[in-house]
């Protein structure tokens, strides 16, 4: 798949059939993920793949955001130790969150070019996702990604157009 | 969630409000801090997560039913067009009034 056919083809599916993903395909889209970019090549982050059904289960309980059954979730988490020794606060506070968001680009589209469909959710509760899985002080999930063979794909939403958000200078 | 004697499954039951407890527990922690309509979409969400038990539970008639089914083919719309959603409650909240009309209540 063309980088751009995978940008806009990417939907938030929030149904999923009842088929598990392989091994193969989900190191692949971890693997994109690892690859995006980073301030200062920092890297302050940690990805922790639950693909059991009863963990899955348990995430789905504190998460009002997470709808259907998917088959994999991927909780992405900031280290925050590490991010403020690499970066400072700035990198703590704001560069962290920056980055993982591009790795969870990274994620949805690898996981949309392999055929699998994604949404990212950030309503959940943190603190039970941080107790659910004993994670020390200084990981911090922000972002969760459900991953799964879309059993429903929704129809793109409007999108604001290029001539009102896109500003040429001195064109 | 009946049992083969038609008896209510209680463990079911009370797992199944547990996680429907910790749903509403989780947004409204979040509902501080999400956007406005998120508020409206949890509980419209948490009605339909509702009737999902009395469903199991061969308590919900026909009438829940449906409703349940409306909430889940139009709740999506609070995320692309608010004036639709709102428009999708309203309309629910007369289903209601007609049914309780409907049965002299």
């Amino acid at each position: 798949m063309k980088t751009f056919d995978a940008i806009k083809g990417r939907r938030s599916v929030r149904s999923y059939k009842d088929e598990k993903i392989p091994i193969e395909k989900l190191e692949k889209i971890m693997e994109a993920a690892i690859w995006s970019p980073s301030a200062s090549n920092a890297q302050a982050w940690e990805f922790i793949v639950v693909e059991n059904d009863a963990d899955i289960k348990k995430i789905k309980t504190f998460s009002p955001g997470i709808f259907g059954n998917p088959a994999a979730i991927i909780i992405v988490c900031r280290d925050l130790k590490r991010a403020y020794k690499l970066c400072g606060e700035l990198g703590r506070d704001t560069l962290s969150l920056m980055d993982i968001s591009m790795a969870s680009q990274n994620i949805m589209l690898a996981g949309h070019d392999l055929g699998i469909g994604s949404c990212a959710v950030r309503s959940f509760g943190i603190s039970a996702v941080k107790r659910l899985f004993d994670l020390p002080e200084h990981i911090n999930p922000e972002l969760l990604i459900t991953l799964g063979y879309p059993e429903k794909t929704p129809k793109p939403p409007r999108r604001r157009g290029i001539s009102e958000v896109v500003h040429w200078h001195n064109r | 969630m009946k049992s083969s004697t038609g008896t209510i499954d209680k463990g079911q039951l009370r797992s199944d409000f547990f996680n429907l407890l910790a749903f509403l527990v989780t947004s409204a922690r979040n509902c501080v801090e999400e956007p406005k309509l998120y508020g409206p979409f949890r509980l419209i969400d948490g009605a339909s997560r509702l009737i999902g038990i009395l469903e199991q539970a061969d308590i919900a008639d026909e009438f829940l039913v449906e409703i349940r089914k409306k909430i889940d083919d139009n709740k999506y719309s609070v995320m692309g067009d608010k004036d639709e959603f709102i428009k999708f409650l309203d309309n629910l909240i007369l289903d209601f009034v007609d049914k309780l009309k409907s049965t002299g209540g």
